[in-house]
């Protein structure tokens, strides 16, 4: 087990190196830089001092050792846009909002969405299976998250008045974003646990079940659903990191001042530190949650061995 | 004989397929209307400016943010541009890249799935690196850094989404040539010795085009979401040029004085990406009856 978590982050280790690698040229391949479009034009003198500060003067290789040697040491630089402080401050700052609004949507989304999966898969070929499954879990999947964010505002800021728009600050601000941030991850959620606990319903030792006279409860909490849930750790694993490192938009469309709106910022004002260390994070967290939701998986269905590994 | 039978038997047994399929469709019925929806929707895209009351562009200041009237059915913008013709033009823009992207990432995607599916060893290696290291940067944030770096606009936003969308085309033809490259009929088309392209080509893959066009069908929601979304960041389409996302987001400072600015474009993105999920889904269900 030790060995393959060892091979595993060792290749993420690897991957990261690459990704970093090409977003850093992917930076530095567009001529200009960031300094070049400030509101106040700098001078000849200004220019090069600021760019030999931040090391931009540098060929493009040394600047990312340099980088990376600080990374080493835990130090993501200093954003361009706000020197004032450091680039790890600014994600602390900003960090927590995302992840507030994005547990409490994973925790909503994801139990909202095995409830409905499970009626919708238990009442099959009833009315309420067809409206939680095309009408509820295909909209929720088709409907981008912004659009839904403004009927909600539009209905319950404009012309209800009862909710803020946006903004941050008072918990009233959490019930809109987490609702349009959550309608998607349910659907999927929704969709998947109908398809997955409707293939196990008609599973030969379920009807056995049955025919040795275990009450329906029995048959559905222990029979049923036990197995139906396994498949669906590969469908949550991969989410998390995306709704935890927050939606552009979500926090666009409510004025969050959380991860995602930092990523738009810092890749319009070409914050390299920033936009570097917030790539690196979505790709971290992206990474692990694979691997964690393999090592689940595993533990959870005896049957699944992983690639290389002999218990 | 064997030899006359099988080239009367392959044509027709192809053409049952897609027989077989479009009958599978059509009893969808939601597929159906869906189908019927987004085939309108494209077809006012085409035709836009023969539709459109008035250009996209055309301003009329006397006449800003009204509400809707005769004259404009659906109100003015703030500009006092006639918002049907301004969403309708936005299904041109909205639709071009909704349908270009996944086009460029298919164009892109498939070939390196399908060589690296076929000849395995280290051209599989590489891809598989490849697809590892492009879905760790999600495609969303992916395409917003392109943006910010190369500027936006239509091109530019139908391109950058097509190239962020490979990893998808890539997987999917790498997993269908990999299943498909050791069936009987591509060991007896070897052992007839045609050449190894014309069996990629001509006797693969159409065995494979049905998941790659359901593939194709879901990613057009998924991109007018993107586009639309990038559009209301205001990072993709300019003015004048009209868009959905670019009405949400002139829309979104006049709420409370004049709602339909903003609901417009919204109703129109959700109809269209529902039209074309629904019309996917159907797809699916045709195209591979053993899916569900």
């Amino acid at each position: 087990m030790i060995a393959y978590l060892a091979k595993r982050f060792l290749t993420l280790l690897l991957v990261m190196l690459v990704v970093t690698m090409l977003i850093f040229g992917l930076m530095h391949a567009v001529p200009g830089g960031p300094f070049d479009q400030t509101q106040q034009p700098l001078r000849g003198p200004a220019l090069a001092n600021i760019t030999r500060k931040y090391g931009l003067d540098q060929p493009i290789w040394r600047q990312y050792l340099h980088w990376l040697w600080a990374l080493l040491h835990g130090d993501l630089g200093i954003p361009f846009e706000q020197p004032t402080m450091s680039v790890t401050q600014l994600i602390r700052k900003a960090w927590p909002i995302t992840l507030i609004v994005g547990g409490i949507t994973i925790g909503i989304s994801y139990v909202g969405g095995l409830i409905m999966g499970c009626i919708a898969a238990l009442k099959h070929n009833t009315w309420l299976d067809w409206l939680l499954t095309s009408a509820v879990s295909t909209a929720g999947v088709a409907l981008p998250n912004y659009v839904v964010g403004f009927l909600l505002i539009s209905v319950f800021s404009v012309k209800l008045g009862w909710l803020p728009a946006g903004g941050w600050g008072q918990p009233e601000d959490l019930i809109l974003p987490v609702i349009a941030f959550s309608l998607y991850p349910m659907a999927l959620m929704a969709r998947y646990t109908r398809a997955s606990t409707l293939e196990v319903t008609y599973a030969d030792y379920v009807r056995m079940g049955r025919a040795r006279g275990l009450s329906e409860r029995r048959i559905t909490l222990r029979y049923i659903l036990r197995t139906a849930l396994i498949p669906l750790i590969t469908i949550m694993g991969p989410n998390i990191p995306n709704i935890l490192t927050g939606s552009i938009f979500i926090e666009a469309t409510f004025a969050l001042p959380g991860l995602g709106s930092y990523f738009t910022t810092a890749s319009l004002h070409r914050d390299y530190p920033l936009i570097l260390a917030l790539v690196l994070i979505v790709a971290v967290l992206w990474g692990t949650c694979y691997i964690l939701s393999d090592i689940a998986y595993t533990l959870v269905d005896p049957r699944v061995r992983l690639e290389g590994l002999s218990r | 004989m064997t030899v006359l039978q099988e080239r009367i038997a392959t044509p027709r047994s192809s053409s049952s397929f897609w027989h077989a399929a479009w009958y599978r469709y059509k009893r969808n019925r939601l597929a159906l209307v869906s189908g019927v929806i987004a085939v309108l929707i494209l077809v006012v895209a085409a035709l836009a400016s023969v539709i459109a009351p008035f250009g996209y562009a055309t301003q009329n200041l006397n006449e800003s943010l009204t509400g809707p009237s005769l004259h404009h059915l659906l109100g003015t913008d703030q500009l006092g541009r006639d918002l049907l013709s301004r969403a309708i033009f936005g299904a041109r823009t909205s639709m071009a890249i909704a349908i270009g992207a996944p086009l460029v990432g298919a164009i892109i995607g498939i070939p390196i799935g399908i060589l690296s599916g076929w000849f395995g060893g280290v051209i599989d290696f590489i891809a598989l690196r490849a697809f590892e290291v492009f879905t760790m940067v999600p495609q969303v944030l992916m395409a917003l850094l392109l943006i910010a770096l190369y500027g936006g606009g239509v091109l530019k936003l139908l391109l950058f989404l097509g190239i962020t969308s490979w990893v998808g085309f890539g997987r999917l033809a790498r997993a269908q040539y990999l299943t498909l490259r050791d069936r009987d009929f591509v060991l007896a088309a070897k052992a007839m010795g045609v050449p190894t392209w014309r069996i990629i080509i001509v006797h693969v893959l159409p065995s494979a085009v049905g998941p790659m066009i359901v593939f194709f069908v879901q990613q057009v929601p998924a991109t007018i979401f993107a586009a639309a979304g990038f559009s209301f960041l205001g990072l993709g389409v300019q003015d004048p040029l009209a868009d959905w996302g670019k009405m949400i987001n002139d829309g979104e400072q006049y709420l409370s004085i004049n709602l339909t600015v903003a609901l417009t474009p919204i109703i129109c993105i959700a109809l269209a990406t529902l039209a074309f999920s629904f019309a996917g889904d159907g797809l699916r269900d045709a195209l591979d009856p053993t899916s569900r």
